[in-house]
């Protein structure tokens, strides 16, 4: 029995993918403009989707039967912190500002990564979330999301 | 005023200065640490970008482009790690010269090839681009559509063993850049009635999170395996003149390949320096010794990655077609500054591409400098804990994907990228067709519906025009050639048992 390798499942993923994006083409919505002759939004969509088709294929057909590397139960559990916290800080920032996500995630995810230098950790997450934070809103005037406790930050 | 004096004029400011000594400095350190990398460097300096004029933007991201092609051999020569892809093959050499107690020497070749090789480019780059540019102006949208199927389809072609991967992922980003509105008939496309969609998914955080975050956590699945310890601290060392005699051919040589090749999408200064490393080895002087701790090793592999720099942006300026994802960052740079890179640049703003080629004359030199006086401090650089890097990686990546438009919506678009680009990356696909796709999607489907409405509909008068079809038979033999490889590999083995 050939054995299905990460590749092919990532390959099968954008088959489907694809197939229901090229089913989607065909609704009613697209169909705007007979002045363009068949070559309306979805005329080039279209093309670039069915050559994503062919190569996905070729993709799963090419994954059979190759070996893939299985990480360790503790790779998995840091490599899932350490997109949960980077998420996590992504949604936060929308609502409590830069400063406070930024400082929290500068201490979280050195720990997360093996790193048990507390101190120097903690030193480092202030002096570099203010330092961007001020270098960003007062030098160069991109203005951060700001928290809605604070005034200033 | 003529445009040369006016590109000196433009150079010779505080803002301007200072952005090339910045972009210098940290283009080499960015270089020196494993992993980080060209992109991750540029997309680290880009929310900085936002808020400068277009000139010290481009210093910058410039600076950061040739410092950290250069700053990968120092790593390569210390620790047997290079710092880039780039500087793969220094290490081949550059390491064992090292531990026979010769790095600063290793480093002192690395740096003098890399400022030569850097300065031929920059030489390509002034007499080619023009031309091409003036060339240029030939082209119809049949001519673009074709070139620019023949740029993605080089870039997928050279993702080794990974063919199909490297097609696919160049067809998911010229898929990713249709979503939105269609610039033609002004249709929504793929937004599923979310008016956040409507503007399409932007490219820079869209860059960011395929690159940096994704290597963020790469790393972070990795982080459990044994790391290198970094032991060395090493200076500079120029070496002798007369030892630059024997091996003025062999660099003049690797300069011509990496400058080539620069030019060409998709291949890039890993590839050149190794093309130029296989030349040393078939044809240097002392090639018996490669691989020992030869010196022209080192300047074969130097001088033909950096050669690569500014070639790599003939096809950037002249066409406004990218090479590689660096250069498609710095067009994106472009485009946010207002100006657009192809034929009309070099008519319309002819001083701002004498500031973009002095400051790459500048830029080499400073590095030069760098290397000289602070390869020792940068071997420093090797001892920050990495998950502490990482970690300052993200935040910059995230507030370089904020800064762009200052929409939330950014956010969602680099992680979602991120995550992507993790999976991509782990099952072996190709990064750089998935952005350069996304770069030429809209350029590939305008020039497409144009061509059509020249030729009225017909797909066969394309093939009419002769450079067009010049393009597509390139194309087609592209495209079929790996697979005669595979077939006649396949014929000889079978022959064999």
């Amino acid at each position: 029995m050939a054995r299905v390798s990460f590749s092919s499942v990532v390959g099968g993923l954008i088959l489907l993918t694809t197939a229901y994006l090229f089913f989607h083409t065909f609704e009613a919505a697209y169909q705007t403009s007979i002045l363009t002759a068949g070559r309306g939004p979805v005329f080039f969509p279209r093309i670039i989707l069915g050559a994503m088709a062919l190569f996905s294929c070729v993709v799963i057909v090419e994954g059979l039967g190759e070996e893939t590397e299985v990480p360790s139960r503790k790779a998995m559990q840091v490599l899932l912190a350490a997109i949960g916290v980077t998420g996590g800080y992504i949604l936060s920032i929308n609502w409590a500002g830069f400063v406070i996500p930024t400082l929290l995630f500068t201490l979280i995810l050195p720990l997360i990564l093996g790193y048990r230098n507390w101190l120097l950790t903690l030193a480092i997450s202030v002096i570099y979330t203010f330092a961007v934070w001020y270098i960003f809103e007062k030098v160069f005037l991109i203005i951060l999301p700001s928290s809605p406790w604070f005034e200033l930050i | 005023m003529d445009a040369f004096s006016l590109g000196l004029e433009h150079i010779l400011t505080v803002s301007v200065l200072l952005s090339i000594c910045v972009g210098t400095v940290l283009g080499v350190a960015v270089g020196v640490l494993p992993g980080l990398g060209s992109v991750i460097g540029i997309t680290m300096v880009l929310p900085f970008t936002f808020s400068m004029d277009q000139i010290p933007a481009l210093a910058l991201m410039l600076g950061i482009y040739c410092g950290s092609v250069y700053g990968g051999s120092i790593s390569a020569i210390v620790i047997n790690t290079p710092g880039t892809p780039q500087a793969a093959a220094t290490a081949l050499d550059g390491y064992p010269m090292a531990q026979r107690g010769d790095a600063d020497l290793a480093i002192g070749w690395a740096t003098t090839a890399s400022l030569i090789g850097g300065l031929f480019s920059v030489v390509v780059l002034i007499i080619a681009a023009p031309q091409l540019a003036a060339f240029s102006l030939n082209f119809t949208a049949i001519e673009y559509f074709a070139l620019g199927i023949f740029a993605l389809i080089c870039i997928a072609n050279v993702s080794r063993g990974a063919m199909a991967k490297g097609l696919l992922a160049g067809a998911i980003g010229l898929f990713l850049a249709t979503i939105g509105v269609d610039h033609v008939t002004g249709d929504m496309r793929f937004t599923f009635g979310s008016f956040e969609m409507t503007a399409g998914i932007s490219l820079i955080p869209a860059i960011v999170g395929l690159f940096a975050l994704s290597e963020v956590f790469i790393r972070a699945s990795e982080s459990t395996k044994a790391k290198a310890v970094i032991a060395h601290n090493v200076g500079f060392r120029l070496p002798p003149f007369g030892d630059w005699g024997p091996r003025l051919w062999l660099l003049f040589k690797s300069c011509t390949i990496g400058s080539f090749v620069g030019t060409l999408p998709g291949t890039g200064a890993a590839t050149s320096a190794f093309i130029a490393y296989s030349e040393a080895k078939r044809s240097a002087p002392n090639r018996d010794k490669l691989g020992t701790g030869e010196p022209d090793g080192i300047v074969a592999a130097e001088s033909a990655n950096n050669a690569v720099t500014g070639s790599a942006m003939v096809p950037t300026l002249a066409l406004g077609i990218p090479g590689d994802p660096v250069t498609a960052v710095m067009l994106g740079t472009f485009i946010v500054h207002g100006l657009t890179p192809g034929p009309r640049l070099f008519t319309e703003n002819l001083d701002l591409v004498y500031a973009v080629f002095l400051i790459l004359i500048a830029v080499n030199l400073l590095m030069f400098v760098v290397g000289a006086l602070g390869a020792q401090l940068f071997t420093r650089a090797l001892r920050m804990p990495e998950p502490l890097l990482m970690t300052m990686v993200v935040v910059i990546a995230i507030v370089g994907a904020y800064g762009v438009r200052g929409n939330p919506l950014d956010l969602a678009t680099a992680f979602i990228a991120g995550v992507g680009g993790f999976i991509l990356r782990k099952a072996g696909f190709p990064l750089a067709p998935l952005v350069i796709g996304m770069v030429l999607s809209q350029m590939i489907e305008n020039s497409l519906r144009q061509g059509l409405l020249l030729t009225r509909g017909s797909f066969m008068a394309f093939f009419e025009r002769p450079i067009a079809l010049t393009l597509f038979i390139v194309t087609a033999l592209m495209l079929i050639w790996p697979v005669i490889r595979w077939l006649r590999a396949r014929r000889t083995s079978a022959g064999a048992s």
